[in-house]
This record gives structure tokens, C-alpha cells and sequence, in this order.
């Protein structure tokens, strides 16, 4: 019942212009036996070395695969860096991290599990547990049927970033709207996409659709020692940006920016119509230039939070590792 | 259940494609927006003349915004809803392709017309003032047409075409904007026979870091008047756009494969062409730009009066003032038989196939193509004729009575215009032809005494080709 009124409700069925392809994913395709693996590795804490932390204890599939806090917590508690970026669309990424620093999801993974901080995993000693499980010699053979032997960090890695591929976010109401359900969204959201497109909010010039940002990093201009790229690529030009991140599923992955240093939707709002960091004595070369101040009434900052509300999944897997 | 509603949306699909191209007619008083909400996949919306207090969003494939111009009279789209508020934006547009015709587009906060990554963008005949940043702004777009508008007032660019590629701006006037013309990471691009005058900088193509698109190659940009381009920049300070030293002709900025030739450039108190690099302080923000500009040829343009007041940053910022300023970065440039062979920085070099490079004054060799203009074609008819022939208008006066049409038309081989004006000065009300080729022509209806005197824009210079007149006595 739940689907019917908005498909007879719906005034038309053709697709508008906001309905576009997808980028190529990068990497390879995924298999259903690579993605089942990479599940089930991504949930289960035998990959720390303590057995304390799974991936999904910091992205958790509920929270889009974020965490909540406004730092990552690793092992024992302790405070990491950056918020947890969510995972969903992460297989369209050229560069992952914040800060960019690398480039495929399999060699990314290595980071998390083997950071002293994190899981802190010993190779070796991962493999051999992975080896003595019989259901777990049984997903690698499946996964990979024509490697023959041992399980190995390789393997392993392949089907982790196998799993994040498949993390495809396309089903929010929004993309209802896109395809031509015109009541899919709520006279307040479609307002919201309105000035979420508008050159007063310049939202659309970093976070286009369909996937809501691009692959390039940017300075916004959030108060920070954190150089992000700049630090990362040892280019002091890039100090102070940081990777655009995706608009998909934001409401569910506060709160936000690579500090976590604003809480909602609308704090973020009005970070920008304050002119970004140009408010809070941040460097200009800090601070993208398309980024500048602008006049946004209380309604007008709910419209455009409700709009990136519906940018949530409805068909959002929440961690059933028996699908 | 679940089957009734699909076979619902399913009879839904048949009534929409049998019911596509139809034409929605919105009177004065009535609202373009609720038109657009009937709209489907090739509606054409015709919009009487009046004022529409709206804010756009076109997310229909296909659309069509046919404003109905009356003589003087066209529908206005006017953001200034109260003294304090201007609405953001006049139109947003998603639904590729799209159309717009007809409009005046005024007093937006932010931007005129824009259009967001969309494959075919046909925009002709509006009149867009004080639209903020943007006139006409499509971005991540491809097969653009832009021509025959009038856009002044931005604190940006009056059009900006942002990575984007195939477009064609031509015919255009855009006057008093912080950037007349504006290439932006755009590939195959035409800028051509457009007035661009009195904004800070003229033509600019420009390659920026931390774009999605990372290129700008191949861009014409031929038999453009571009003239007095002096106003004080008045963008926003922080911008990049906000520190550009005014009085520049056409820029090109790290962008390749660019040839400038035809072109009037002429009275730029800094300098009349720039040829060079991107800053170092932007190109080190993006490692995948080439930030130098290679093989850029200019022939056979008209440059006069350029460089006599730069402007005290305009040498630091352009790598040199007068005619012509290359800063001696990148490969491949080269000049022919420009008027003026002043030029400062770098010397360069000659083109290969050039056999005059004395340089010496001529007219445009490669002939704008041809008007589409409505007001610019061979069938138009008049109650009194003016022909344009070598370099001058017969009858240079004529005398005719209230609600008589003048045809102009030009036998001559170049291009003129037929523009109000006193002396050598353009007002461009009421008569703006546009460029008229050999063959073109220009029809204009009087419906006021008085006299009105033009001249043709590429040949002011020319006392024969200014002070014309056309006397309409009062009944």
C-alpha cells in the first residue's frame, strides 16, 4: 500500500533532465561472490587483531555507513582525525579519503586494517584465522575460483572494496522526482531543489546530480589546522581543501564536514550563507571564490534541508548480513 | 493493488505521448511557472507581452519559452518582487534540450538564465540587465547557441560558458558587465560577429583549476567589435573575476588552439590582446591543468587606441599593455597583419602562411556567418529602401511619415550594421540590426516623429558610415 499512492498519484511518467546516467564505476565489476565475501568480511571483527572492531563499527549501515561522532573513534577509544565519510556511492570515487590520498578502493582498505590505531590487523596472523574458518574457505573459493590456494591479503582486499562497490545509492525520493513522479517531493522540496540549484546558494556547482558531488577537493573554509590535501600531496596550494563529499544520504551521516564541526543540515546552510569561512577570519586562499555570502530566510534554510533529506535511500541496506 | 497502479502510470505513459508538443499560451497576469507545470516533453509556451514577477525552473525535456515581442514590447521577467527583494534567479533549467526566445530577464539576485549540464541550449533574442553575477550561464553543457541577446549589468560575466563544450555565441551585445564574453574550461567554442563593449574585460577564455572539465581548446573568436572595455571592475573583491585590472580587449588566459581574427579591437586603456599563462597562485591548485596557453594565431584584426592609460596593475596581471602582450609562455603562437604592431613582452612570431605582414587596416577576410535573426533576412520589405554600398548609405537622409517601415540592405561584400547613434557614439535604441552580410536585411517600423540618426559599428571611423538619418514627420 505503501507504494501505491505515489505511482497513482504521480501526474507524469516520463523522465525530466534531472534524470542522468550514472558515472562508470571505477575499479572492476564486482561478482555476487565477491560482494557476498566482502560482506560478511565487512561486519566481522575478526579482522582486528583484538577482536573489538568490524568496518561496520565505524560505518555503520543505518547511519549510511557513518559513525555519528564528529571524529572517528578507532581501537580502545581513541580519537581519530576526521569524521567518518560515508560509503555509499564510494565505488564511483577517483580519489578516496578526505584528503585524497589514494586511488582504489582495494588499496584503501589496507588502511583501517592495518592502522595501529584502528583495527590494527596482522596480516599473517588474519589469514591463518581466516584459513582455520571452513565457511570462510568456502566464500574465498567461491569468490575467486580460478586463484586457486591460499587466502590472501590480496583476495581479501578484492572483496572488501568487491562489497563497497556494490554500496549503489539511486533509490531516494528525489530520484522519484527525477524520473517524472512529480508528487515525490513536497511543494517545501521542491522549493529546496530550487535553491539548491540557484546561483545564490551555488549548492549545484560542487554537488550536481546524480551523484551529488564531484571528484575534485575544494576549500570552504571551515577553521581547521587540518591541511587535508594540501598536507597529503605536499602541495601547500591545496592546503585547507578537502574532497567534495556526496549529498546522497546526508541527512543520516551527521554531523558533518571533515571536523564534524556542525551538527545539522541547516547549520551547514547557514556556514555558507555566512560566506564560509570568510566569516571566521579563514584565509581567502582558503576559500573556494564561487563561495560567498548570501541572504536565506529561516523557510528558505528548511526547504533546501528538507531537499537534501530526500536524497535519502529507501532502499538503503541496514547491515541483514543474510540477504 | 500493487498491478492497478502500475497499469495506471501505464495509461498515463500513452496520454502524455500523444499529447506531447502542444502550445500553452500565458497571457499578462498569468503565471509562466503553473505553464510550466502542464508542460510536457516539446511544449512550446508563448508568453504575451507583460511583466512576471517568477522565479523558473524548467526540469521538462524539450521545453520551448517563446516570449511574444510586439515591436518595443516583450514580456518581462522581473525578479523585484518589493523594493528589498529581488528573487534569485530568472530560470533554472535541467530538461535538455531547451529553447528561449523573446524575454527581457531583469533584476535577479543571482543569475539570469542558467542551464545545468544539459545537451542542447538554444537561446536567442533576450534582453538580460542586472541579473547578478550571470546574465546567460550554462555550465556542464553541451551544444550551445547563444546569439542575438543584449546583456549588461553583471558582476561577473554577461554570458558564461562553463565547462562546457560545442558552443556558439554570436550576435550578442553585452555591454557594462564586469566580463563580456566568458570561455570557461570549454572546448569548440565560436564567439562571433558580438558587440562587446564598455564591461571591464571583453572576451575571455580561461582555463581555472578544480574544475571538473580540465580543458579549453579550440575556440574561434572572429569579427567581434569589442570595444572600450574601461568600467571599473566592479565584481565581488574576493573573487577571481573581482581582480581583474580593467581596460582589456580579449584575454586568453591558459586556454589552447585559439585563433582571434576579424576582430575591431579598439580603445582598451590597458591592452587590446592578452595571450598568456594562468597565475601561478591558481594553477598550482589543480596538478591535471595545463596552465599555459599554446598555439594562439591572430589575423588580420583592427586594434586602435589600446594601452594608452593601463590600468597600475594591468602589467602584472596581463604580462604586458598596448596593442598586444604576450608574456612569451607556451608554443605555437603566432600573428598576422594586425593593424597595430605594438606590443610589449615577448615579440611574436610571424604565422607561416602570412604574406602581408606588414599589417595594415582591412576589413574582416572570413565574413560573419549568416544573420539568423529574424530582423536580418533577404525576404524583409519596407516602404522606403536604403541600400549600404561602397561604405556608404543611399540615401544617406530620408524623410517619411509615422508607421512607415525603412528596409536597409547591404550590397556591399562587408558586414555593416544599422545602429542608433549620434556621431560616433552607439545608443543602439531603436535601430540595432545586428551584422548585416552581403544580401542581409534590416526592416524597422517608426511610429514616432522625430529624427533618428545611426551609423554601422564596424565603420564608425568612417564619416560616411555614421550621421545617417531618418526624419519621421509628425502626422
Amino acid at each position: 500500500m505503501k507504494w501505491l499512492i505515489p505511482v497513482v498519484g504521480a501526474v507524469t511518467v516520463w523522465a525530466t533532465g534531472l534524470d542522468r546516467p550514472f558515472p562508470e564505476l571505477q575499479g572492476p565489476e564486482p561478482s555476487r561472490a565477491e560482494i557476498q565475501l566482502g560482506r560478511r568480511l565487512f561486519l566481522d571483527p575478526i579482522l582486528s587483531r583484538d577482536g573489538s572492531l568490524s568496518c561496520a563499527s565505524c560505518h555503520r549501515p543505518e547511519l549510511a555507513f557513518s559513525d555519528g561522532h564528529a571524529i572517528a573513534v578507532g581501537r580502545a577509544g581513541e580519537k581519530l582525525k576526521r569524521n567518518t565519510p560515508s560509503l555509499y556511492n564510494v565505488g564511483y570515487r577517483k580519489h578516496l579519503f578526505w584528503d585524497q590520498r589514494e586511488h582504489s578502493l582495494e588499496d584503501q582498505v589496507l588502511v583501517p586494517l592495518l592502522s595501529e590505531h584502528e583495527m590494527n590487523a596482522a596480516p599473517e596472523t588474519l589469514i591463518a584465522k581466516l584459513e582455520s574458518d571452513a565457511e570462510y574457505r568456502l566464500l574465498f573459493q567461491r569468490a575467486f575460483p580460478e586463484q586457486r590456494g591460499r587466502i590472501s591479503l590480496q583476495k581479501l582486499t578484492r572483496a572488501l572494496a568487491a562489497f563497497e562497490r556494490s554500496l549503489i545509492s539511486n533509490h531516494s525520493r528525489y530520484d522519484k522526482y527525477a524520473s517524472g513522479e512529480r508528487d515525490a517531493l513536497t511543494e517545501s522540496e521542491v522549493n529546496g531543489l530550487r535553491l539548491f540549484r540557484s546561483l545564490k546558494t551555488r549548492c549545484f556547482e560542487c554537488h550536481p546530480p546524480p551523484t551529488f558531488e564531484i571528484p575534485v577537493a575544494a576549500a570552504i573554509g571551515i577553521p581547521s589546522a587540518d591541511e587535508g590535501v594540501g598536507a597529503a600531496s605536499g602541495n601547500a596550494a591545496l592546503n585547507g581543501f578537502f574532497a567534495v563529499p556526496s549529498l546522497r544520504n546526508v541527512a543520516l551521516t551527521a554531523p558533518y564536514m571533515h571536523d564534524g564541526s556542525l551538527k545539522s543540515l541547516e547549520d551547514v546552510v547557514r556556514f555558507y550563507a555566512e560566506g564560509g569561512g570568510r566569516r571566521h577570519d579563514v584565509s581567502p586562499e582558503r576559500i573556494d571564490d564561487k563561495i560567498r555570502p548570501f541572504d536565506i530566510t529561516d523557510g528558505e534554510i528548511g526547504d533546501l534541508a528538507a531537499f537534501m533529506r530526500t536524497l535519502t535511500d529507501e532502499s538503503a541496506w541496514h547491515g541483514d548480513a543474510t540477504e | 493493488m500493487k498491478q492497478i497502479g502500475i497499469m495506471i502510470s501505464i495509461s498515463f505513459l500513452v496520454f502524455a505521448a500523444a499529447t506531447h508538443a502542444e502550445t500553452i499560451r500565458v497571457r499578462d497576469g498569468e503565471s509562466i511557472a503553473k505553464a510550466i507545470k502542464r508542460a510536457s516533453p516539446g511544449t512550446v509556451i508563448e508568453v504575451e507581452p507583460g511583466i512576471y514577477q517568477e522565479a523558473l525552473v524548467v526540469d521538462v525535456p524539450n521545453l520551448t519559452l517563446r516570449g511574444i515581442v510586439e515591436g518595443p514590447r516583450r514580456p518581462v521577467l522581473d525578479g523585484a518582487i518589493s523594493a528589498e527583494k529581488m528573487l534569485a534567479d530568472g530560470v533554472i533549467v535541467s530538461g535538455s534540450p531547451f529553447t528561449m526566445t523573446g524575454f527581457q530577464v531583469q533584476n535577479y539576485a543571482g543569475n539570469g538564465v542558467t542551464t545545468q549540464g544539459i545537451d542542447g541550449v538554444y537561446i536567442s533574442d533576450l534582453i538580460v540587465k542586472d541579473t547578478g553575477l550571470y546574465g546567460i550561464y550554462p555550465i556542464q553543457a553541451r551544444n550551445i547557441v547563444v546569439t542575438h541577446c543584449r546583456i549588461s549589468g553583471m558582476r561577473d560575466a554577461g554570458i558564461y560558458v562553463g565547462q562546457s563544450n560545442h558552443a556558439r555565441i554570436a550576435f550578442n551585445e553585452t555591454h557594462h558587465n564586469v566580463v563580456g564574453i566568458q570561455l570557461e574550461n570549454t572546448n569548440d567554442a565560436e564567439v562571433t560577429g558580438n558587440l562587446v563593449h564598455r564591461n571591464t574585460l571583453g572576451i575571455y577564455a580561461v582555463v581555472l583549476p578544480g574544475k571538473v572539465q580540465k580543458t579549453g581548446a579550440r575556440a574561434t573568436i572572429s569579427n567581434n567589435w569589442v570595444t572600450d572595455n574601461n568600467t571599473k571592475n566592479f565584481g565581488d573583491s574576493f573573487s577571481f573575476i573581482g581582480a581583474i585590472p580593467h581596460g582589456a580587449g580579449i584575454v586568453v588566459t591558459g586556454a589552447d588552439d585559439i585563433e582571434i581574427h576579424g576582430n575591431r579591437i579598439r580603445g582598451h586603456r590597458s591592452v587590446g590582446i592578452v595571450v598568456g599563462r594562468l597565475p601561478l597562485l591558481y594553477s598550482k591548485k589543480d596538478q591535471a591543468i595545463e596552465p599555459l596557453s599554446n598555439r594562439v594565431h591572430i589575423r588580420n584584426n583592427h586594434l586602435a587606441e589600446n594601452g594608452e592609460a593601463p590600468h597600475p596593475k594591468a602589467l602584472l596581471f596581463y604580462g604586458g599593455v598596448g596593442s598586444i602582450a604576450w608574456d612569451g609562455h607556451g608554443e605555437g603562437h603566432c600573428i598576422a597583419a594586425s593593424l597595430s604592431k605594438r606590443q610589449t613582452g615577448k615579440p611574436m612570431p610571424h604565422c607561416a602562411d602570412d604574406e602581408e605582414s606588414g599589417g595594415h587596416e582591412m576589413p574582416p577576410t572570413s565574413p560573419p556567418p549568416k544573420a539568423t535573426a529574424p530582423t536580418a533576412t533577404s525576404d524583409l520589405r519596407g516602404d522606403v529602401e536604403v541600400r549600404i554600398r561602397a561604405m556608404r548609405y543611399e540615401p544617406r537622409e530620408i524623410r517619411i511619415k509615422i508607421g512607415q517601415s525603412v528596409v536597409w540592405i547591404n550590397d556591399d561584400a562587408v558586414s555593416h550594421t544599422v545602429t542608433s547613434g549620434e556621431g560616433t557614439e552607439p545608443s543602439f535604441a531603436p535601430l540595432r540590426s545586428g551584422f548585416l552580410n552581403r544580401g542581409d536585411r534590416y526592416a524597422h517600423r517608426f511610429e514616432q516623429p522625430g529624427t533618428y540618426e545611426y551609423l554601422c559599428l564596424p565603420h564608425v571611423d568612417q564619416a560616411s558610415m555614421r550621421g545617417a538619418k531618418v526624419i519621421v514627420d509628425a502626422p
